[in-house]
């Protein structure tokens, strides 16, 4: 039997640096996926990953192995990806749009189309409150429940569900205004 | 016409009830806002899942870990704030109260020698009274002084550490 995250953790913080090397493991993918839809940019966030694993390290002492290890790692995560404040101006966001917008031929495969809608919807992404990047970050790219989203963000489970929902209307509503 | 956000949300989330299906499924039925409401949480929801198609970089991995090797070994908290009001409190207490501690080391004392001889008796097959006339009567004193401040010390380090461990929570 594998041992649990919070074993894990008390023995890197008793000198076993493998054993941290074994949550690097579990997590990196993760991690990775969420930095990337927060930040947008692959190598801001392969830099925040190893930033966040670091970090992580580095305050084990302060990490309480009664409360469970993901939502400890998924907090700096988060906490790091919104002290980078990588979010594009406007003017940045426009260029972006034209971009992905700008198919001189239409393109007869259809996945390279659904391709480019998903370079909008990640721009897109752009725009919302980070809090709301956050929620969308965790759930399909950690693909977290609710509960757990609830417990990272330290907010009630009525609100992550509402900013969710709000957040995808949000998205569609600006997916709807670059269409026309 | 009031649009039910709330059940259109928990109809997304499929955690409506049996009656509260009914009542949407009445209003979506004469409203065609709420329908592509719902529809387009669905595609966005598809779109959002479809887009986490990018792979991991293989050095990732490899770049943490040297990180890793090269960063100084965490070290656990050692709540020195509350240790070091612990043992103020400790302090202002034996100053004040130093009479009525050695008497309290004193009576811990005795009852832990008698423990103690029990335990060396039945153990060696001594006597008390062999074990009694091995050790001075000044000595038994402060033999008996020294176990009684080890036990309140004890006490008071597992009191200690329990407060230590509380304040990682």
């Amino acid at each position: 039997m594998e041992p649990s995250d919070e074993i894990l953790a008390q023995r890197a913080l008793s000198g076993d640096s493998d054993a941290f090397m074994i949550l690097v493991e579990r997590y990196q993918n993760t991690i990775f996926h969420v930095a990337l839809r927060m930040l947008g940019d692959s190598h801001d966030a392969e830099d925040l990953t190893q930033e966040v694993f670091l970090r992580c390290y580095q305050s084990l002492g302060r990490y309480d192995p009664a409360r469970p290890f993901f939502s400890w790692i998924y907090r700096i995560a988060v906490n790091c990806c919104l002290t980078v404040r990588k979010r594009p101006t406007a003017s940045a966001l426009d260029e972006q749009l034209v971009a992905a917008l700008a198919t001189e031929e239409p393109s007869p495969e259809q996945h390279v189309m659904r391709d480019e809608t998903q370079a909008l919807v990640q721009t897109l992404l752009g725009l919302l409150p980070e809090q709301d990047r956050s929620i969308i970050a965790l759930r399909y790219d950690a693909e977290l429940s609710y509960d757990q989203i609830a417990q990272i963000l330290r907010l009630p489970l009525g609100t992550v569900k509402t900013r969710l929902f709000r957040a995808r209307q949000r998205l569609a509503d600006l997916l709807k205004d670059q269409a026309l | 016409m009031n649009h039910p956000f709330e059940l259109l949300q928990a109809a997304f989330d499929n955690e409506l009830s049996a009656s509260e299906l009914i009542i949407l499924q009445q209003h979506l039925q004469n409203c065609e806002s709420c329908r592509a409401l719902l529809a387009e949480q669905h595609n966005i929801h598809a779109l959002l899942m479809q887009s986490k198609s990018q792979l991991v970089p293989a050095s990732l991995n490899r770049a943490i870990e040297q990180r890793i090797r090269q960063a100084r070994a965490p070290k656990a908290r050692s709540g020195w704030r509350v240790q070091a009001l612990f043992l103020l409190i400790c302090s202002v207490f034996s100053w004040f109260y130093w009479p009525e501690l050695l008497s309290l080391a004193q009576t811990i004392g005795t009852a832990s020698e008698a423990l103690i001889v029990w335990i060396f008796s039945t153990t060696s097959g001594l006597t008390s009274a062999q074990l009694d006339s091995a050790i001075s009567f000044e000595a038994q004193g402060h033999l008996v002084l020294v176990v009684g401040l080890c036990v309140i010390l004890l006490a008071c380090i597992l009191v200690l550490q329990q407060e230590v461990h509380n304040s990682h929570r």
